[in-house]
């Protein structure tokens, strides 16, 4: 019932199909069993009152019921997947919309294969579930109780060794799949030995150019013994109940000949005793088929489980950091001021009540060993990040405050792992400013250096990227994201200098694209070359979270300190060659 | 039958002797199932006929008939589910020998992780069948042949009316399967599409919040989401008749048999005591064949599952004769190689002279690191040779080729074990005191010093612990600790952060001192004075020599030096 509801919930609109699914599969079983009610009557006809006549009237009932039957199981499948379709669209939907809202940590925080896993792929998993766990848990429950009643309503000897058999089959059932520490053991060690697989696999080609390295192997080698005894003894726990249910279950039916003796010296007409143990015999047969469904039931019910407990993680991970945006849609000057600030990744604190103040209209650089924060400094301004203490302010307000229109006019930031939509050129850089003219377009892409680009192609800037269209290296396509945000001209610029650098060849055209993108903007941006950023307003030394030195090139190379000492490192860097 | 067995679901020669004893014992066990109807049909026998026998010799019938069944029971659990583990085991440790002999190309061609995910995954499903449906699906079938003659035999009718319900159940799960694949076709290419729009408003969601595009990417995604449960109805229904009708037939079985049986009881074509044997036989088919069409699908399922398999197992091995390898220079010879239609390299020609610093240059996508690679023999070239100590590099075992090379690459493997192991790799037998002599060679004592437990710290599922020059550092210690004579580099690249980019410099001018070296760079000014440069352009060579020669001959090159010149130049 829980497993329904919580199915239910993201199908509101077909709830009523999925009850109606449930009553067909219940039509259809009371269907599947009344037939075997005229069975009785048939042979009771037969063999008993040897009236061929009412034998063939059962016999048509029969025929009728066997296609009511059909019919009602083909319509309860066909609603029973409608439901179920439309779960897998739902929860992918739900997805998706979360996704949309998610802020830039939890983005960088998950690969984005991981995402689209637990949303596309395991999602779709879930019709073949519900389209299976819909009839099959209405037919376990219901098939116990009806084959009882009419085994009761033939004899009630039948009925009580029919509830006999039930009683011994359902405790031998649990004793099968009843061990739940040994099931929770094989998880573990199918878990471990796909880790140590993806590692055998991956450190391959490392064992194969060195030679040897066998440990990997060793203990690759050891999760599959493990894996597989632990399986075995598994199995063997099972083995007692498992083989007993089967020779107990199918020998069953023979226990109806001691019942029929004790009627002997009742006075009991031997054909009514004939007709009633061909009758259990046949009917009964039903119970195992019954009790696989049960163990069916139990295993979809866990995946169904599995798969919702996975989407609904996943999605509470995307809203408990989805970012939240105010009304402000106005921002009175640019100035950017950090007071408090607190961020972390998982658990390790990058920023730890972090203040400074930026006067707006001016270009600063951010420079410092990786792992410092320059990087995360530089993100958090985005807007797109949730605070973990402490208050960005630009131009006196919160930038939590402003509108997301407003916070998407104002702020352009061009990062390293820059992607274009798989569409022209031309569009990629229209989605700056939708209402651009074509001018303003061209000029755009020419200001982010983009021409050169552009006369490689015949379409020019109507060439599509992408999978049907033409490949693009790194350093052009983070050209073409620069002339978007040329065109996007807004008034705080956020920069990783580093993605020009991925891309030697067109490092100096990236360099250029940036300067004409930075003109008269309040730009913050994160320098890697540190020979380009001499004539920056501002230089800010980032390091364990703090900024340690602020002030011109000229002032901090007076200084001495630590700007100095990157300073040194970087020219030592750039004259080295191999001998 | 081994032969067939083993083939066609790839197994060892026990395991496939093993399935043999299984379908065997199923068979008979298949058989014993009709132990209680023999039981009751005696006792039927024996009330219509007369000479009923007594209560005891019944009990002793069950007790003994359950005796028979628990004895094959037992011994078929043990065939099946026991021995699967055991077959299974095998298979894994056979497909991670099999991995080992594998050439190098043959991982770069695959994802890593996709791959070990697959055998994992295949055979755990391979193992599922095994103990499940193989064994069954041929075991019902033998026994079911061998029930059907019976009852064609003793009633031609009555014996139809069970056999054809059959027969047509079948056609029409056949005929379900086949249009599965047509209609399914169709909803796959839709399932692709829609993953390929899920992957890229995940990987596009910067732009997306940024330029405001949520609405316009959650329409579009959406609208293919509805499209493809409509698509995915269609398929489902188009089967669904068949399917259906082909459960129907089955379970109506019972409902035939007793049709013809009442009209030829009522015509006296067959005794009451037989009629009413159909019936009970009819009843227990009808649930058998569901389940064989059950063990059926499970092994259409595999069949996918088996083919990875076989691909894996069909691959070729690698070859070549072992050599001591004396003269470590390195000779293309009009080398060519495509991904797939993408002709990458054609023609190259160079030579990397022994003790000497050769250093690949040009634009991206020249071939320069496909070079490396093919050096390395991370790809098989397609056409030329790679020559070294005058044989082609192809017909050199591998073991002695990777002797004498060692590999610096940008994307580093480590294992989740301690740092000292993983720099070990390098030379399996090195001395911890050797370890730790190349990992301050390389620079790695710093880092190190700062982790937890130092060298004894473990470092992560391939080493997620530790930044990227880091990482780096650790490579360059594995290759001054291996020692070897020739040194393939692809020197990471410019977005280090400065100072690790400082002391990555420092350890490769310890690690190639005096070696073979073929170097990607990607830092003009770094291979200034390398003692051949090779100029690539396009996936040829544009240009050989020095830096002064090409300088005056090479325009790539020039063009190259100017832009870095350019580029170091340049401030905001």
């Amino acid at each position: 019932m829980e497993i329904y509801k919580k199915l239910l919930k993201y199908v509101p609109e077909k709830k009523f199909l999925a009850i109606f699914a449930v009553f067909l599969t219940a039509v259809a079983t009371v269907f599947q069993f009344i037939t075997f009610r005229y069975l009785y009557q048939f042979l009771n006809a037969l063999i008993v009152n040897r009236n061929a006549a009412e034998g063939k009237h059962a016999a048509y009932v029969i025929a009728g019921l066997l296609l009511a039957y059909g019919i009602s199981y083909f319509f309860s499948l066909i609603a029973t997947h409608i439901v179920a379709f439309r779960l897998e669209s739902n929860l992918k939907k739900r997805g998706l919309e979360n996704l949309l809202k998610a802020s830039f940590s939890f983005f960088d925080r998950n690969q984005s294969g991981r995402i689209r896993k637990l949303i596309d792929d395991n999602t779709e998993q879930t019709h073949m579930i519900v389209a299976h766990l819909i009839p099959d848990l209405t037919v376990a429950a219901l098939s116990p109780i009806l084959i009882t009643l009419i085994m009761f309503s033939v004899d009630w000897r039948l009925g009580i060794l029919f509830v006999i058999m039930l009683i011994v089959g359902t405790l031998l059932i649990f004793l099968t799949t009843g061990n739940q520490q040994f099931m929770r053991k094989y998880a573990l060690s199918l878990e471990k030995m796909g880790a140590q697989a993806v590692e055998y696999v991956r450190g391959m080609p490392v064992v194969k150019i060195f030679g040897g390295g066998l440990e990997s192997f060793t203990s690759f080698y050891n999760a599959i013994i493990e894996y597989g005894d632990t399986a075995h003894a598994y199995t063997l726990s099972c083995r007692m109940p498992f083989v007993l249910f089967q020779v107990i279950l199918n020998i069953g039916v023979a226990f109806t000949i001691p019942f029929a003796f004790a009627k002997f010296g009742t006075g009991a007409e031997t054909s009514e005793i004939i007709v009633k143990v061909i009758f259990y015999t046949v009917f009964s047969g039903l119970l195992y088929n019954c009790f696989m469904k049960v163990m069916y039931v139990g295993m979809y019910k866990l995946q169904a489980g599995d798969v919702i407990d996975k989407i609904e993680n996943l999605i509470t991970e995307m809203s408990e950091e989805e970012v939240v945006f105010g009304s402000e849609t106005r921002f009175d000057h640019y100035d950017i001021e950090f007071s408090g600030v607190s961020f972390k990744y998982d658990d390790e604190y990058v920023l730890n009540d972090l203040s400074f103040k930026l006067p707006g209209k001016r270009t600063y650089a951010l420079v410092g060993s990786s792992g410092g924060g320059k990087s995360t400094i530089a993100k958090l301004i985005s807007g797109f990040y949730k605070l973990n203490g402490g208050e960005i302010r630009i131009g006196g307000k919160q930038l939590t405050a402003y509108s997301q229109e407003a916070v998407m006019r104002n702020i352009a930031f061009v990062f390293q792992n820059t992607k274009l939509f798989k569409t022209t050129i031309y569009e990629n850089v229209r989605i700056g400013r939708p209402d651009a003219t074509r001018e303003e377009i061209m000029k755009a892409l020419s200001l982010a250096q983009c021409d050169e680009i552009l006369a490689k192609f015949p379409e020019r800037e109507n060439t599509l990227i992408g999978s049907q269209g033409i490949h693009l290296s790194g350093g052009e396509i983070q050209r073409i994201a620069i002339a978007r945000a040329i065109l996007k001209d807004a008034n705080v610029i956020i920069l990783d200098e580093a993605s020009a650098a991925a891309d030697p060849e067109n490092e100096y055209e990236i360099q250029q694209a940036f300067a004409n993108l930075m003109k008269g903007k309040t730009v913050i941006m994160i320098a890697h070359r540190l020979s380009a950023i001499q004539n920056v307003d501002e230089i800010l030394v980032v390091d364990a979270g703090k900024i340690v030195e602020r002030g011109s090139h000229a002032e901090l190379v007076k200084l001495g300190g630590e700007y100095k000492k990157l300073v040194d490192l970087y020219y030592q860097a750039n004259v080295w060659a191999v001998s | 039958m081994i032969n067939y067995l083993k083939n066609r679901f790839q197994l060892s020669d026990s395991g496939a002797s093993e399935i043999i004893r299984a379908i065997v014992s199923g068979a008979l066990l298949a058989a014993s199932n009709m132990i209680p109807m023999i039981i009751i049909m005696l006792f039927t026998q024996g009330l219509l006929e007369g000479g009923l026998p007594s209560l005891q010799t019944f009990i002793i019938l069950i007790c003994g008939g359950a005796l028979v069944m628990f004895v094959l029971y037992y011994v078929n659990y043990n065939d099946t589910y026991t021995v699967v583990y055991s077959e299974a085991k095998t298979l894994r440790i056979n497909l991670a020998e099999k991995l080992k002999e594998l050439p190098l190309s043959f991982f770069s061609k695959h994802d890593m992780s996709d791959l070990a995910q697959a055998i994992m995954k295949d055979i755990t499903d391979i193992e599922h069948a095994l103990s499940h449906a193989i064994p069954k699906f041929y075991s019902n079938l033998i026994a079911f042949v061998l029930i059907s003659v019976l009852l064609l035999v003793w009633n031609v009718p009555l014996g139809l009316s069970i056999i054809i319900p059959t027969i047509l159940s079948f056609a029409f799960l056949y005929l379900s399967k086949s249009i599965q694949i047509r209609e399914t076709n169709k909803y796959f290419v839709k399932l692709r599409e829609n993953a390929e729009k899920f992957q890229q408003a995940i990987e596009l969601q910067q732009e997306i919040k940024s330029y405001r595009l949520e609405e316009a990417t959650r329409k579009d995604v959406a609208a293919s989401i509805e499209d493809s449960e409509k698509i995915h109805i269609r398929a489902e229904f188009s089967q669904a008749v068949p399917v259906t009708l082909s459960g129907f037939i089955a379970r109506s079985m019972l409902g035939v048999t007793i049709f013809v049986g009442s009209i030829l009881y009522a015509n006296d074509g067959v005794t009451l005591l037989y009629l009413l044997g159909y019936i009970l036989a009819s009843s227990r088919i009808s649930e058998a064949i569901l389940d064989i069409q059950m063990n059926f699908a499970e092994m259409l399922y595999i069949d996918s599952r088996i083919k990875n398999i076989r691909s894996i197992n069909e691959t070729a091995i690698q070859s070549g004769e072992s050599a001591e390898i004396r003269d470590t220079a390195i000779e293309f010879k009009d080398v060519t190689f495509a991904y797939d239609d993408n002709h990458v390299i054609n023609g190259v020609s160079f030579t990397a002279p022994a003790g000497k610093v050769t250093a690949l240059v040009g634009p991206s996508g020249c071939g320069k690191t496909t070079a490396l690679r093919l050096a390395s023999r991370l790809y098989d070239y397609d056409q030329g040779e790679i020559r070294i100590d005058g044989r082609d590099m192809k017909n050199i075992a591998t073991e002695d080729l990777f002797k004498k090379i060692s590999i610096v690459f940008q994307d580093v493997t480590l294992f989740n074990t301690t740092v000292l192991e993983n720099i070990r790799i390098g030379r399996p037998d090195a001395s911890d005191e050797e370890v730790k002599k190349a990992a301050r060679l390389a620079n790695c004592d710093e880092f190190v010093g700062n982790l937890p437990d130092g060298y004894d710290t473990i470092i992560g599922e391939n080493g997620g612990k530790l930044s990227g020059g880091e990482r780096q550092r650790l490579s360059i210690a594995r290759a001054i600790l291996k020692n070897s004579p020739i040194i393939l580099l692809d020197e990471i690249s410019a977005a280090l952060d400065i100072e690790n980019e400082k002391k990555i410099q420092d350890s490769l001018n310890s690690l190639i001192k005096g070696r073979t070296v073929i170097i990607i760079s990607h830092r003009m000014k770094s291979i200034e004075n390398a003692d051949t440069i090779v100029v690539m352009k396009d996936g040829l060579v544009e240009g050989l020599g020095k830096h002064a020669h090409l300088m005056k001959n090479s325009p790539t090159y020039r063009d190259m030096i100017e832009k870095s010149q350019l580029t170091d130049a340049f401030t905001y």
